[in-house]
């Protein structure tokens, strides 16, 4: 290589040239993408939430009938209600589960480690609407439980253990399980075990390390847990599709029964719509109050 | 004398019921595929293929099958081509509002999938292009591309610039420098990108529910509409199957990158 090609090459570093930035280049297929596959797709979703239906004599004009039709009705308040009542609750539950297993997996540093998270992934990697079904096959009225129960002499009665919020909880808890347990567990990695110790040595109690030193220091870990489980159990559709009932309808199976039974696209649009920027405003601001007690814990 | 230790004890017992319960049902899925009668039972009272030879003669089943491979397959190989130029430009340049531009391309996985479902559907009915194959693979690239930009920028943020710096300097062309410092560099991320991007795809339905039309129906759409209607044991040998071949999967991810990246990109 001659001195000239050495001395091209560095003015060649892309850092350093002037003009059409090249980043603008390798941004543009995957922006191209998500403009048109993505946000055009959510600008029809938001156009049409303020449409006439094609049925109607006005149809395609603006409107603000179907937003209307929506704040008056209190049902529809009412599934508002258990979606974000389903969220909260199946969150809870996950954070709770998760956390001591999350623990274990994070300090654990034998060859049980690959093995936990073997364990979990495997469910995690394993379709929905298969895991859906073996709930269904397990706690069923002619389900595996309730077959052994009845046999052994020990119920009387089959239990009712689907089509309802019951089996609901329990199948989406066991979908979303996984998501909170991973993400506990990456931040309780980056927790130096040496801070524990020292906790330890002082002569804390384990529960008054685990309370003062452990949970502080994780809170972020906690706060994403809580809040990706959240986002997924409002949105999720296939297990309470299959193991909810008439009572356990949330905003997602409307939507869906809007589209495929009632044919009212237009107020499907209101009802995504609603979905999207509610489930946006609890992201941004679940995040920004994480991330901020998350710092004054470990500035602390 | 050693004290028993409860909290240790503690732990170990509530691991083990928890795995128990994230695990048995996958496992009697799988038992009750081997069950020779028509209703699903257990323990079974036998062992039978029949219920797989029922999956292998169902042209729907085994069509969704073929959908579902191709379409992640094609979805994964786009968003790969379409997503590491990305994860490129936010990893190595000063990007005005790059974390704008990064949460902008991540977006699709914050948001319900039924509404991007649902969004797609107005969209293609409104351009007059019904249903087709395209629609739906455009659909799961756009599903997909979080995924590897995620894993491929996790990895690109732990590299050292001044490797492709030096390439350069010392003569390599941009393309020769990429080719030979910078994919070798990035390909775990690419991997546990693709594989996640590939599983995401396989697994949806929100969206392919609104997408899919019989011919180009995916499996998971399929098993659904099956379970609605019936609860024979044909789904749970074809669940057996899949579940074998994500196994399969897992234990070559293992031997090859090992699995514990998995913590650190699976926690979306």
């Amino acid at each position: 290589m001659s001195h000239v090609g050495v001395a091209r090459a560095a003015v060649a570093v892309p850092r350093r040239r002037p003009g059409m930035p090249p980043y603008l280049w390798l941004l543009l297929p995957s922006a191209l993408f998500i403009a048109l596959f993505f946000a055009l797709p959510f600008a029809t979703v938001i156009v049409a939430s303020f449409q006439h239906g094609p049925l109607h004599p006005q149809a395609g004009q603006l409107t603000l009938r179907n937003h209307w039709r929506f704040v008056r009705d209190g049902y529809y308040w009412l599934v508002v209600a258990r979606t974000f009542g389903l969220g909260l609750g199946v969150a809870a539950v996950c954070v709770l589960l998760g956390y001591p297993c999350a623990y274990a997996i994070a300090r654990s540093t034998s060859r049980w480690k690959a093995i936990y998270i073997f364990l979990v992934i495997s469910p995690l990697v394993t379709s929905i609407v298969i895991r859906s079904y073996a709930w269904i096959v397990l706690l069923g009225q002619n389900g595996i439980l309730n077959t052994l129960l009845l046999e052994h002499g020990i119920l009387e009665q089959p239990l009712h253990l689907i089509y309802n919020w019951t089996g609901v909880v329990i199948a989406l808890t066991h979908v979303l399980l996984p998501y909170s347990i991973l993400s506990i567990a990456s931040v309780l990695e980056t927790i130096d075990p040496r801070i524990e110790e020292a906790a330890r040595v002082l002569g804390a109690s384990r529960w008054r390390t685990l309370w003062r030193i452990t949970l502080p220091l994780s809170v972020e870990g906690i706060g994403t847990a809580a809040i990706l489980v959240f986002m997924l159990g409002i949105g999720s559709f296939v297990t309470v599709w299959l193991l909810g009932g008439t009572g356990t309808t949330v905003l997602s199976l409307l939507i869906y029964q809007q589209i495929t039974v009632a044919f009212d696209n237009n107020f499907a649009a209101v009802l995504g719509t609603f979905l999207v920027v509610s489930s946006a405003v609890i992201l941004y601001a679940g995040a920004r109050c994480f991330r901020v007690r998350g710092r004054d814990h470990v500035a602390g | 004398m050693s004290r028993v230790d409860w909290g240790r004890l503690g732990l170990g017992g509530y691991l083990a019921l928890l795995f128990f319960f994230l695990v048995a049902p996958l496992l009697i899925v799988a038992v009750v595929s081997f069950n020779p009668e028509a209703v699903v039972r257990f323990p079974p009272r036998g062992f039978s293929l029949h219920w797989f030879r029922a999956v292998i003669e169902s042209a729907t089943l085994v069509q969704a099958i073929a959908n579902s491979l191709r379409l992640g397959a094609l979805a994964t190989a786009i968003s790969i081509l379409v997503a590491v130029p990305a994860a490129v430009a936010l990893g190595r340049y000063d990007v005005p509002g790059k974390h704008v531009v990064e949460a902008l391309l991540l977006s699709p996985l914050s948001l319900p999938m039924i509404v991007l479902g649902i969004a797609l559907l107005f969209l293609y009915s409104r351009l007059g292009l019904g249903l087709s194959f395209g629609g739906l693979l455009a659909a799961h690239v756009v599903i997909t591309i979080p995924y590897i930009l995620r894993c491929v920028l996790a990895v690109y943020r732990g590299l050292d610039p001044s490797l492709e710096d030096s390439a350069r300097v010392l003569g390599a062309t941009p393309w020769r420098a990429f080719r030979r410092v910078t994919w070798p560099l990035l390909r775990p991320g690419i991997v546990a990108g693709s594989i996640f991007s590939f599983l995401i795809s396989f697994d949806n339905v929100p969206v392919s529910i609104f997408l899919t039309t019989p011919p180009t129906t995916t499996l998971p759409v399929a098993i659904l509409s099956q379970i609605v209607y019936s609860f024979e044991p044909t789904i749970a040998a074809v669940s057996t199957l899949e579940m074998v071949a994500v196994v399969v999967g897992l234990w070559l991810v293992e031997q090859f990158y090992g699995l514990r990246q998995f913590t650190a990109f699976g926690a979306q």
